[in-house]
């Protein structure tokens, strides 16, 4: 009993969590205009979907992204794990301050 | 004895040497701005012919006697007292429910993380048009009850509680991920030993599970009170701090301030007092709360 209800009350926040995003890619399906959306019984078409794709040059800016992500990666990783290796190995009574002030930043 | 000290210092120098890369960026981008701020929000704000003068503690003395300043920051006070508590304690039911054995499980891991990973312009975006009045979703679902038509992210009494829900719903999943991460790593055996004494799952959850998940809740925390003093991003978006300042927070005025009035020293100013608050809540919940926190 218990568990139906968890299983239940589980899936309600599910749908909940999960239904603005949902009903974004909903809005986006009709051919119309705006408020064609809101009548649930119409044609879909991914047609809105080619015409962003082709409104900007997202092949770019995908890598232009990834390109962000590599760089900020690989630097984020070597320093991080420097600063963290002297953390980690230093004994001393001024580290635990230290590495506050480094978690400051964040 | 004459060969400890140099050692010592050598390993010293080392640390050192490991830590600058990362101190260095911290210094320039990080603590020379803050000291930068604090220097010039004792200046008058400069203008075109007009050089910034030493003008002491008139910036702080003018945001005594501001009503928007005190305005907003009461917002901010709500805004966190409405979106924490909520949004962590889903967290944690969230992170329970999709670590146990439950029908669905990585579908329902799936719909909780998904705000998280969707940028803030987006969502703000998807809950603007929630909250339009007159076709959006949440008025069609109202007037499908009968319900009067209402404008929730333009009257007074709505739109901060409009804000706070968009948050939770942003932020529980995001808080799930560590909940979950902390429950997988407790030892089952302690379930086991629980249920050999007969001990009932609430029972549990309160003198085992929860204080063992003490760390995880102390880092949760710390997050969600400096994610809700700094948000600006919804508030761009969603109403700009209108209607009548009521949705207004601490980092959307300073960047009103700063950006649209062009008063720099005044939001350099109130810059200071949203560091200072954030020092004093990260500094009290590391040095408080810490000595009450269990680590293993």
């Amino acid at each position: 009993m218990t568990r139906a209800l968890e299983t239940a009350g589980a899936w309600l926040l599910g749908v909940l969590w999960a239904l603005p995003l949902a009903y974004a890619v909903w809005t986006r399906l009709p051919p119309g205009r705006v408020l064609d959306a809101l009548c649930p019984r119409r044609a879909l078409t991914l047609e809105n979907f080619a015409k962003a794709w082709a409104a900007a040059p997202f092949a770019r800016y995908f890598v232009n992204t990834t390109l962000l992500v590599a760089m900020i990666l690989a630097v984020q990783l070597v320093l991080c794990t420097l600063a963290a290796y002297a953390f980690a190995v230093s004994r001393s009574r001024g580290a635990r301050p230290r590495s506050c002030w480094c978690w400051s930043s964040s | 004895m004459s060969d400890a000290r140099p050692r010592q210092w050598r390993v010293h120098v080392q640390g050192w040497l490991l830590l600058l890369p990362a101190a260095v960026l911290l210094v320039v981008f990080t603590h020379f701005p803050v000291a930068a701020t604090l220097y010039h929000s004792f200046f008058s704000n400069p203008k075109p012919g007009r050089a910034a003068v030493w003008v002491g503690a008139d910036n702080y003395r003018a945001m005594v006697e501001d009503p928007v300043f005190w305005q907003v920051v009461g917002n901010n006070v709500w805004f966190a007292a409405g979106t924490i508590p909520v949004s962590m304690a889903l967290a944690l039911l969230m992170a329970i429910w999709v670590n146990g054995r439950i029908k669905g499980r990585a579908l329902l891991r799936l719909a909780f993380f998904t705000p998280t990973v969707l940028p803030m312009i987006a969502v703000a975006n998807i809950w603007l048009f929630f909250y339009t009045p007159g076709y959006g979703l949440l008025e069609q679902l109202t007037g499908l009850v009968g319900l009067p038509s209402h404008n929730w992210l333009g009257s007074r009494e709505t739109a901060l509680g409009c804000l706070v829900v968009v948050t939770v719903w942003k932020e529980a999943g995001f808080f799930m991920i560590f909940y979950l991460a902390a429950l997988q790593s407790l030892s089952p055996q302690l379930g086991e030993a629980a249920a050999l004494m007969g001990a009932g799952p609430w029972y549990f959850f309160r003198r085992v599970t929860f204080p063992l998940l003490m760390p995880t809740t102390l880092f949760v925390l710390v997050n969600a009170v400096i994610n809700s003093f700094r948000l600006v991003d919804h508030i761009v978006v969603m109403t700009k701090g209108g209607p009548d300042n009521t949705t207004a927070l601490l980092l959307y005025y300073i960047y009103d301030v700063g950006f649209k009035f062009w008063d720099q020293a005044y939001a350099a100013a109130l810059t200071l007092v949203l560091l200072v608050i954030l020092a004093a809540v990260a500094l009290g919940q590391f040095l408080l709360l810490d000595r009450r926190v269990h680590y293993q």
